[in-house]
């Protein structure tokens, strides 16, 4: 019923009112409703332009940085990521682009990663925040404080110790060392537990100690009761635990330390652009860049769908 | 079903404030009780104590004679009605109402059963597939009303349920509620602010105010006997109307001063006779309260009453089938505000304002109440009386009743006032001194007689063969009276109890004053628990030796083998079962989307169809307008219009369209909903009857591991209690006065714990003793006597009792006269009464 808020009971005084001075008005919403359009446009421009020109050279045969739209099309680039039996010339060499740098391999490594830490890490944040918002023990509120100030600390500042505790239990290198990663990435989840706690402070208290006395206990009142009601603040933690090993490069270069077959893409992409490559190996980074984009943008997509307003609806007074 | 005691209950937050404060009720089986009271007087706290969902800070809760305190609120056997519903949104209705069984993990079918019945109670029946959302505020009500009797509470509790809903829908739920009441038998508990429901619904009402309790009755005693002001204010409307005063005597009449106002009162002695004498001294200012249909401008009740005030008509309020006439009391004072006056009439009896009448009061049903205390001064059953007497050679004379005094209390000749505990009065039909009754009259379940002493009224409670016309004779507590001259306390009565100062020890620490002497104590409490522990596991073991002797015979193999095929044919059915359901499930909701589309469809055409017609109906007479019409003004004018509805039919005709699609997808949802729950049960129904076979199959093929499973159950679950009975059995506790300590009994020391905790040994507690619980025994705490008071009937010891701070007299009761001048005492620690003394919390 939102949009129907500027429906207002005619009055007889609307009916005869000045016309002039409606006109004048008129103009005045037309002008300035023309002057946000323009300055939306450009900025949405500015935003879209480098999309739009990733995607465009990510089609182009050769790499030519003054044109937008490139003179030859072709689908090579997207070829030369995945198939191992596709030779092209790259570097000025013959060779398969697949073997050297396996970006499949890559892109692997990193879905895993992301969807195992999604997961765990949206578990442990939306349970935590709810601890946080109904639990009473002792220091919650100290608490709360102090992990808001050490969230305020840039990630790698602990990088080096965090790597040193690693090498301890032998997860610091090879096949082992993406569990240290996956561990690294989850272990800092209750950082996020504000937006959610938030969240779940909106649902009513009541709601919890009606399915408390129906005999429910507090896991069941977090997975039954709490749960449905919250999808937007679950999709939101998906996405958000989602994108951060998604595109990190820093401690997942670390932990590779130089091996290919355990490169995330991040690490990858970069080490395609640095390697003596130039600018040669331009289009085949833009059409990588174009599939790494493209899982984040179907999620957000898939889940957007969740972000219903107004699941609480009917809960109580309303 | 079952009754609650709150025995002593306190709330206490961190920060020290008291929301409840020694609330203690006992509250009978099926009863209907009201919480009432101003915001934040403590009434739903006290209901979420109740119900768990706070803590108690101190004293016990009794739920059919359990304690529950420590009691998890799902395991209390109570439901809870909600001021906001607190509705799961994400459920249907039937899901919200089934929630709490399906946690129980109660087979599908009952709780089916049990849906239907609790939404055929509460007329939801064609709402069950609904979701909240959907519904209005008196539905959801309803709905959180069907959650709360579907599991058949022991006790129900409503924390302001009306208190959302509008004036309409308030007056219909409630009548739904008390009838709930009639039909369910079981006891309810509901907080309100609004007094009509409290009047309406209550079997018995408590009146709470600052977290106290201010009275507990039925409406109707509370509305004709409230036992203090706040009472009386709070309950009935309009408000009751209050008149200060002052008493005075006048030989055989009584004389009532307002103050701020022009009238005196005379009024027979009879009116005023529970009246205590000191407040007809005009020192202790009264408040009148009358109700405003007890005070008349009637013109017949007028003339035929003694006890007329002047008024002062101020305005009127017409109710229709009565009048209500707001005046002010006459008065000559015009510095203070003048007392205003509300009358209940039949009509304004032609009155206007600004009038000065008289009016009628009607002093049978007058309240009295201290302005100071606030509390009643003639309350339905007295406590105490006053009277006037004179002691002449030891022997009490009170107007015409000569009474010896005992030895213990010796006077000087002169005029004494006593008072007299009502419960000091022994009246009887032999022994004692002859009176004469006045009357005797029913109180409740007691029998109040008036003895007429000259003037005085003295009130005693009568046993049931004590009656008008036969004689009657009356004995007095001696201990009880105190006399006065004037105002100074001349001899004072003992008190029922003894205060003196205790500290709650454990064992460890009272070891440093009784030693290891108590170590044979535990010792044997301890083998006293084992002994009846060994016992239970030994015929536990001997029952599952004989259960697996009878079983061992059974061929586990062949069982197994013969109940194959029947359970892969099981399987075979519940999954053809199941596809056959989810077949029929994707259909029907494929048709019901199909209708829903056509329905939409056919929703948008005649919403375009109405509105074109309404669009061309208007175009047409702007048309035929346009045409007959010269005047260009009014053309303009039109035009204007024609703009506006253009607009506005826009509007309408989309929001119309969104209203009728709104409604038809929730008719769509409802539907789909049915479906799917209704194959959700049947798909869990048929997976839980596979499951049981199964089951019972492996049960049949190896019975043996079935009752080792039973019986390593049950060993595990006496071992637990045998734990913590031993654990028990190991703490006791010692009450230490003075130097002497003394065994605590467990159910003290258990209520100690209960009320306060870690805490309860850094506390002072004040223990009371009452005089006969006294011993007198070597190892107790040693006291001097100061002298021996002969009461006649019973003995008392005026004794000095010193602690290290203070010092205090006590009275033990004893048998001989010489018992030295230094003795030492013990008490019997199940009779006294013990406080903890900073917050003042009464534990035992």
């Amino acid at each position: 019923m939102k949009r129907f808020k500027y429906l207002k009971p005619i009055k007889s005084k609307d009916l005869f009112y000045n016309e002039k001075n409606s006109r004048g008005m008129r103009f005045k919403q037309k002008s300035t409703n023309v002057l946000v359009y323009i300055v939306l446009t450009i900025i949405s421009l500015i935003w879209v332009l480098p999309f739009v020109y990733l995607i465009l050279q990510s089609f182009a045969k050769s790499y030519s940085p003054q044109v937008l739209i490139p003179k030859e099309w072709t689908l090579d680039n997207y070829r030369a990521l995945f198939d191992t039996n596709f030779k092209m010339m790259f570097n000025n060499k013959e060779m398969v682009f697949a073997e050297v740098y396996p970006f499949g391999r890559w892109l692997l490594n990193t879905v895993l990663i992301a969807l195992v830490v999604s997961v765990l890490q949206t578990v442990l944040t939306l349970m935590s925040a709810y601890a946080f918002s109904r639990l009473n023990f002792g220091f919650r509120k100290k608490y709360m404080k102090l992990i808001l100030i050490i969230g305020m600390f840039p990630g790698f500042l602990g990088m080096i110790i965090t790597f040193y505790i690693l090498k301890q239990v032998n997860l610091s290198t090879g096949v082992p060392g993406l569990f240290g990663l996956v561990l690294v990435y989850i272990s800092g989840s209750v950082m996020n537990y504000y937006v959610s706690k938030g969240f779940f402070d909106t649902i009513s208290k009541s709601l919890d100690e009606a399915a408390m006395i129906d005999g429910a206990n507090k896991n069941t009142i977090f997975w039954r009761v709490i749960m449905p009601l919250s999808k937007p603040i679950i999709v939101y933690t998906i996405l958000l635990a989602f994108t951060a090993p998604w595109g990190d490069y820093m401690f997942a270069s670390v932990i590779a330390a130089g091996d290919s077959s355990l490169f995330n893409v991040a690490v990858g992409l970069q080490q395609l652009l640095t390697k003596e490559s130039g600018v040669s190996g331009f289009p085949i980074f833009c059409a990588a860049g174009v599939i790494v984009s493209i899982p984040i943008m179907t999620l957000f997509f898939f889940l957007q769908g969740y972000y219903v307003e107004g699941v609480t609806g009917g809960a109580v007074k309303g | 079903m079952a009754g609650l005691r709150l025995e002593h209950i306190y709330k206490v937050y961190p920060n020290g404030t008291k929301a409840v404060s020694d609330f203690t009720m006992d509250i009978k089986d099926k009863e209907f009780i009201v919480f009432v009271g101003p915001s934040g007087c403590g009434k739903s706290t006290t209901l979420r104590m109740i119900a768990g969902l706070e803590e108690i800070s101190a004293g016990e809760l009794y739920i059919d004679n359990h304690i529950v305190n420590d009691v998890e609120p799902k395991d209390r056997d109570i439901a809870m009605v909600f001021q906001n519903y607190a509705l799961y949104p994400h459920m249907t209705v039937y899901e919200n109402i089934a929630f709490g069984l399906k946690l129980r993990h109660l087979p599908n079918e009952e709780i089916h059963k049990k849906v239907l019945w609790a939404a055929q109670v509460l007329d939801l029946t064609e709402y069950l597939d609904r979701k909240p959302r959907a519904m209005s505020g008196g539905q959801r009500q309803r709905v959180s009303l069907g959650r709360a009797i579907i599991r058949n509470p022991k006790v129900m509790l409503l924390d302001e349920p009306l208190s959302n809903l509008d004036a309409k829908l308030r007056a219909q739920m409630r009548s739904e509620i008390a009838k709930l009441h009639e039909d369910l038998q079981t006891t309810f508990i509901y907080v309100t602010h609004d007094q009509v429901e409290a009047m309406t619904l209550g079997t018995r009402v408590v009146v709470m105010k600052l977290g106290k309790i201010m009275q507990v009755d039925t409406p109707k005693n509370l509305y004709d006997y409230p036992d203090n002001l706040f009472v009386a204010g709070f309950i009935g409307t309009p408000q009751m109307n209050f008149f200060k005063a002052y008493l005075k005597r006048d030989g055989e009449n009584d004389v009532i001063e307002f103050l701020n106002s022009t009238s005196t009162l005379k009024v027979k002695h009879s009116y005023l006779s529970r009246i205590k004498p000191k407040y007809f001294d005009s020192d202790n200012e009264v408040t009148f309260g009358f109700r405003c249909e007890h005070i008349s401008l009637d013109k017949e009740v007028v003339e035929s009453s003694d006890h007329l005030i002047d008024v002062k008509i101020s305005h009127f309020e017409e109710l229709g089938n009565e009048t209500l006439i707001y005046a002010e009391l006459l008065s000559d004072d015009r510095l203070s505000k003048p007392t205003k006056v509300i009358i209940k009439g039949t009509s304004s009896y032609g009155l206007k304002r600004g009038d000065v009448v008289k009016a009628a009061l009607n002093l049978d049903k007058a309240h009295v109440f201290d302005s100071v205390t606030e509390q009643t001064i003639n309350p339905r059953i007295p406590t105490t009386n006053l009277a006037y007497g004179k002691v002449v050679n030891n022997i009490l004379q009170l107007h015409d009743l000569n009474i010896e005094l005992p030895n213990a209390i010796k006077l000087e000749d002169n005029d004494y006032s006593v008072i007299i505990p009502v419960n000091a009065i022994n009246l009887n039909n032999n022994s004692g001194v002859k009176v004469k009754l006045e009357k005797v009259e029913q109180v409740d379940d007691l029998r109040i007689a008036s003895i007429k002493l000259g003037d005085n009224l003295i009130f005693a409670f009568a046993s049931n063969d004590v009656d008008l016309e036969k004689e009657c004779y009356i004995e007095l507590d001696y201990t009880k009276l105190e006399f006065y001259i004037g105002s100074k306390l001349v001899h004072q009565a003992i008190s029922d109890y003894d205060k003196v100062n205790a500290m709650f020890l454990n064992h460890v620490t009272a070891k440093e004053y009784v030693g290891d002497s108590y170590d044979k104590v535990v010792d044997e409490r301890v083998l006293a628990v084992e002994e009846k522990y060994q016992g239970l596991f030994k015929e536990i073991d001997e029952q599952y030796a004989k259960d697996l002797e009878n079983v061992k015979s059974v061929d586990s193999k062949a069982i197994t083998l013969k109940n194959k095929p029947l359970i892969s044919e099981k399987e075979n059915e519940t999954t053809k079962l199941i596809n056959e359901l989810k077949l029929k499930l994707k259909e029907d909701l494929k048709a019901l989307e199909e209708a829903h589309k056509i329905n939409s469809i056919c929703i948008t055409q005649e919403v375009k169809d109405a509105y074109d017609k309404v669009y061309n109906d208007e175009m047409e007479s702007f048309n035929s307008f346009k045409q007959i019409n010269k005047d260009r003004d009014a053309y303009n004018k039109r035009v204007q219009e024609l703009k506006q509805f253009k607009a506005n039919h826009k509007l309408e005709r989309e929001n119309e369209l969104n209203k009728r699609l709104n409604a038809e997808a929730i008719n769509f949802e409802t539907e789909a909903n049915a479906l799917k729950g209704n194959f959700k049960r049947e798909k869990e129904n048929a997976l839980n009857e596979l499951k049981k076979f199964k089951n019972d199959c492996y049960n049949e093929a190896y019975p043996v591991k079935k009752l080792e499973k039973e019986y390593k159950n049950t060993v595990l679950a006496l071992r637990k209690e045998y734990g913590e009975a031993l654990m028990h059995a190991k703490i006791i506790f010692f009450f230490k006065t003075g130097n002497l300590v003394t065994l605590c009994n467990d159910e003290i020391s258990n209520k100690m714990v209960q009320s306060l905790g870690i805490k309860v040994f850094s506390k002072q507690y004040l223990v009371e003793i009452p005089h006969d619980a006294y011993q007198i025994a070597e190892d107790g705490f040693k006291v001097q006597v100061l002298e021996v008071l002969d009461y006649g009937k019973v003995k008392f010891a005026k004794c000095l009792y010193k602690d290290h701070h203070y010092e205090t007299n006590i009275y033990i009761q004893v048998e001989d006269e010489n018992i030295g001048s230094e003795i030492c005492v013990k008490y019997d620690i199940s009779r006294i009464h013990i406080t903890e003394k900073a917050m003042d919390i009464k534990i035992y």
